[in-house]
């Protein structure tokens, strides 16, 4: 058992950050991120923690330190939101295709427009097939075990990928809770120095990486990374089995809780997930058959797991902090594809909610849950998302 | 479980007295967690701060929508058409900022405490965010006057913590 310390999401990731022994850190401050950046600067000032931070002056910069660094075989760490995910997109690409294990903290912020500061996926979500490793936290204790767990992911060598670690702005990043801080013996147990297995820049062999690669290739090397990334499944189950025998905090890359006889499932990720564990264990009280399947690992998707978990659900809802304008939300896509793995016929059914920081609180997913059931009991078809907790006066359609 | 909402203006403390209060509650072993709602921030504006206090995990990450206790920090936020009794589930208390005798039937048990005027005699001008947890603490026992000064002089370190917490004892013990 490490320190309780009162510690919102954003202090968590960076008493994460100082525990994994990250030996560099590039970060330009954004809200909600921003405390992140804070935090790190003052531990290191405060000589609590020993690392190189680098003072940059743009996200694009700072993940572009982050790949510099990381190429000459130290482990790195850099961490935005919004905007400056978006600034930094050109350069995650170039960060996992090099296969360099650095990890990052997305602290969820809607992408404009309009201008807006508060939560929602619509920032992660552009970033989900840029082969890096995504995992959602539910609360500021996840925030700090998901950094550790994820270092040790993405720099094993199978993997050779790298982690964004999801924490919704304001309702994990400014939620503050007691979290289980480990000392630094007990995250040494965990944590192992960093051992660089790929190719490491050296000023004696000097050498090009990411230039111009022909067709001849490319295919292959995007196919050498989507192994990589497929390997993570199975070595994310081994950390998070590792992780919960010398901490006691046990995490999965899905995480059921009353799924197995239930009629309804929801489906969702981030911290929306705990208000829905909260309503489905009162809902349960009142004999309801509901239950709740939360996706940690959204990349590499755990599609058989999701599959299984479903067999004997009649109806899925899945929730998504994002809208995927005139299509489906990500989230239910791949639960649908999962279904379909499985070869299930469950009837599915996509919710759209909490984008630009409107809270998903109880009532929202009671409302979720009891919409499920009217349609399920008529087995409607699902044929575009539905939005919940709308305020339909406000709609326009003519711009 | 306590579900609280504070009702203040940008500037008063409010964030930080919920953070101390959920302080407080893990130094007893409980659980506790606060959560701001954050808008552009300005001074005088009003802002809304929400904490939970269990004996055990606490799971749900919303703000609170029925509350059982409510901090108002300001009675002027009437003025705006802010309803401090949105919500309150029946039994609920308020504590209350004032230097009037104030009533509210929507709230089971009313506490004023002058949080403005003991904070200004104690400590001059600064918040009276640790008034307010004084008088809180008093009025509902969700955690004990020794854990709250304990957690006051932990989030404010040397002379000035000591003195807070004295400000906090005198609304503990005038509420």
């Amino acid at each position: 058992m490490g320190v309780i310390k009162a510690l919102d999401g954003n202090a968590a990731i960076a008493h994460g950050v100082m525990r994994s022994k990250v030996q560099l850190v590039a970060a330009y401050p954004i809200t909600p991120q921003t405390p992140i950046v804070e935090t790190i600067s003052s531990l290191i000032d405060t000589k609590q923690y020993d690392a190189t931070y680098i003072t940059v002056e743009s996200e694009h910069s700072a993940l572009s330190a982050v790949i510099g660094a990381a190429s000459t075989g130290v482990r790195t760490f850099t961490a935005s939101a919004s905007h400056g995910l978006a600034l930094m997109h050109e350069v995650t690409g170039t960060c996992s295709a090099s296969r360099l294990p650095a990890v990052m903290a997305v602290v969820s912020r809607a992408i404009p427009g309009p201008m807006c500061l508060w939560c929602d996926h619509s920032d992660i979500m552009t970033q989900r097939d840029q082969g890096w490793i995504q995992l959602f936290a539910k609360s500021p204790q996840e925030a700090l075990d998901f950094i550790m767990i994820a270092y040790r992911t993405s720099e094993d060598e199978r993997v050779l990928t790298p982690t964004m670690v999801d924490i919704d702005g304001f309702f994990c990043s400014h939620l503050t809770e007691p979290v289980d801080v480990p000392t630094e013996e007990e995250a040494e147990r965990f944590i192992t120095d960093f051992n660089p297995v790929n190719a490491v820049l050296d000023p004696e062999l000097p050498y090009a990486i990411n230039n111009l690669t022909s067709p001849a290739i490319f295919t292959e090397i995007k196919r050498s990374q989507d192994l990589g990334m497929r390997a993570a499944a199975g070595v994310l189950d081994e950390r998070f089995e590792q992780f919960g025998e010398l901490f006691g905090r046990r995490y999965g890359r899905i995480l059921c809780e009353n799924v197995e006889d239930a009629d309804t499932v929801v489906v969702c990720m981030g911290s929306m997930a705990g208000t829905v564990q909260h309503v489905v264990r009162q809902l349960r009280e009142e004999g309801k058959k509901v239950g709740i399947l939360r996706v940690v690992a959204f990349r590499p998707f755990p599609a058989k797991e999701v599959a299984e978990a479903l067999k004997n659900a009649k109806n899925v809802a899945v929730i998504d902090r994002v809208s995927a304008m005139g299509s489906f939300g990500p989230l239910y896509e791949e639960v649908l594809a999962s279904m379909r793995l499985g070869r299930l016929d469950a009837n599915a059914y996509s919710f759209v909610a909490g984008l630009g920081g409107r809270d998903i609180w109880e009532q929202t997913v009671e409302d979720v849950i009891a919409r499920t059931e009217e349609l399920g009991a008529e087995n409607s078809v699902c044929d575009a998302p539905i939005w919940i907790d709308l305020k339909e006066e406000e709609v326009v359609t003519n711009g | 479980m306590w579900e609280f909402k504070f009702y203040s203006r940008g500037g008063q403390g409010a964030v930080t007295a919920a953070k101390i209060l959920i302080n407080a509650a893990i130094l007893e072993g409980k659980f506790g967690q606060a959560i701001p709602s954050y808008g552009q921030e300005r001074k005088g504006a009003p802002v809304y701060t929400y904490a939970r206090i269990a004996d055990g995990p606490i799971e749900v990450k919303s703000y609170v929508y029925r509350p059982n206790c409510v901090i108002c920090f300001d009675t002027s936020l009437a003025d705006l058409g802010i309803d401090i009794t949105e919500g309150v589930r029946p039994g609920s208390t308020l504590v209350v900022n004032t230097n009037k005798d104030f009533s509210c039937d929507a709230f089971e048990t009313v506490c004023g405490i002058d949080a403005d005027t003991i904070t200004h005699e104690m400590l001059g001008e600064v918040p009276p965010n640790v008034a307010m947890l004084g008088a809180l603490a008093k009025a509902t026992g969700c955690v004990s006057i020794e854990s709250l000064l304990k957690a006051i002089e932990v989030k404010i370190p040397g002379k000035a913590g000591e003195m807070n917490a004295r400000a906090c004892k005198a609304a503990y013990e005038n509420a």
